[in-house]
């Protein structure tokens, strides 16, 4: 199993030593997904998608084919966690951004684990409302002028890349296309040039070599008005 | 038929795009358009082109970037969507069905 899983599940509050190793032995079958391939074709009750390296988008294409990209999928996190949900997101597609490393966990097994140890339970429970908040901070933020609407995704991503000790302080690697970011943050692929000349301009960011770095966190973060606390990441108070 | 009028203005975009077109019909203002500048976009391949920023009424837009070649391409698309595209012209050129019925029926009264 992925330590950036596990690293992440940590943040729900501590996992026992045999909790840890529960996780550890969880049978999986390793993929690798290309660039621009959904990850699940067609998903099914018997399996969930752990993202292990790479990033990958939930999106929906409208009938003009405008796709727009609901949120990332960073390394340690699950697809279709819960299998209530699949048939009410069948219009949702999740697609590999970056070429991904895909681990398919067996859902009974997860499901076994998640019954019979307390901590993977309060753990999963984490991750479902983590989404969840994650979603309405993006619906927020939809409501921000597109410049301060890019400064704030990239404070997430710095953040969420860090926790599974995938960003340094101030960068991380960054293999999304300007058309990428457009879908995300709801612009077009012909503004998104501007977006990022503004922060360019304004050095806020400095974008090149796939590598995106910021001169000034702290700066970044007060124009994107970025408030880490929907990322949940002191745990659940259960 | 609709009365387009085109007037080139220059927008301060904080960018090297600041070439604008407003696209007026029967003197209201349906779209704002921009050039795109080759330096922010010629990687894109978009260099040079109209875009569709903002349209209103008869030319909303959507996220699917709207490019037009020059400014006649900008010119027809205004008036396509003003239901007055080659179709539309040749219709409003012909005189109007009830007219036309009239004068037959006045001819056959005439001639009977």
């Amino acid at each position: 199993m992925s330590e950036p899983f596990i690293r992440k599940l940590e943040h729900a509050g501590i996992l026992s030593e045999v909790e840890r190793c529960a996780l550890r032995i969880l049978t999986t079958n390793r993929r690798a997904v290309l660039a621009r391939h959904d990850i699940v074709t067609s998903p099914g009750t018997e399996r969930v998608h752990l993202v292990t390296s790479g990033i990958a988008g939930r999106y929906k294409v409208l009938r003009d084919g405008t796709r727009r990209i609901i949120s990332f999928v960073l390394p340690g996190d699950l697809c279709w966690v819960h299998a209530a949900a699949i048939s009410a997101g069948r219009d949702l597609k999740i697609g590999a951004l970056t070429p991904c490393l895909v681990a398919d966990i067996s859902r009974p097994q997860l499901t076994d684990l998640i019954q019979t140890y307390p901590g993977i339970s309060r753990a999963m429970w984490w991750v479902t409302l983590t989404e969840l908040s994650r979603t309405r901070e993006w619906v927020v933020n939809d409501s921000r002028p597109a410049p301060e609407r890019f400064a704030h995704l990239i404070c997430e991503l710095l953040v969420s890349l860090q926790v599974v000790g995938m960003a340094g302080e101030d960068s991380f690697e960054f293999r999304l296309s300007q058309a990428d970011v457009a879908d995300a943050i709801g612009v077009s692929h012909v503004h998104i040039n501007r977006v990022v000349q503004a922060l360019r301009t304004q050095e806020l960011i400095v974008w090149c070599d796939q590598t995106l770095r910021i001169p000034n966190v702290r700066r970044l973060k007060a124009f994107g008005e970025f408030d880490p606390g929907y990322l949940c990441l002191d745990g659940l108070a259960i | 038929m609709p009365d387009i009028t085109l007037q080139h203005v220059r927008i301060d975009t904080r960018s090297p795009d600041s070439e604008g077109l407003l696209a007026f019909v029967d003197g209201k203002l349906v779209a704002v358009l921009m050039r795109l500048s080759d330096e922010l976009h010629g990687a894109a391949g978009f260099s040079g082109q109209w875009c569709v920023e903002m349209g209103f009424g008869s030319c909303t837009v959507g996220f699917v970037p709207v490019l037009l070649d020059d400014v006649e391409a900008v010119r027809r698309w205004v008036a396509e969507r003003n239901n007055d595209g080659p179709h539309a012209a040749a219709e409003a050129r012909s005189p109007d069905r009830p007219f036309m019925l009239k004068c037959w029926a006045l001819a056959a009264l005439l001639f009977t």
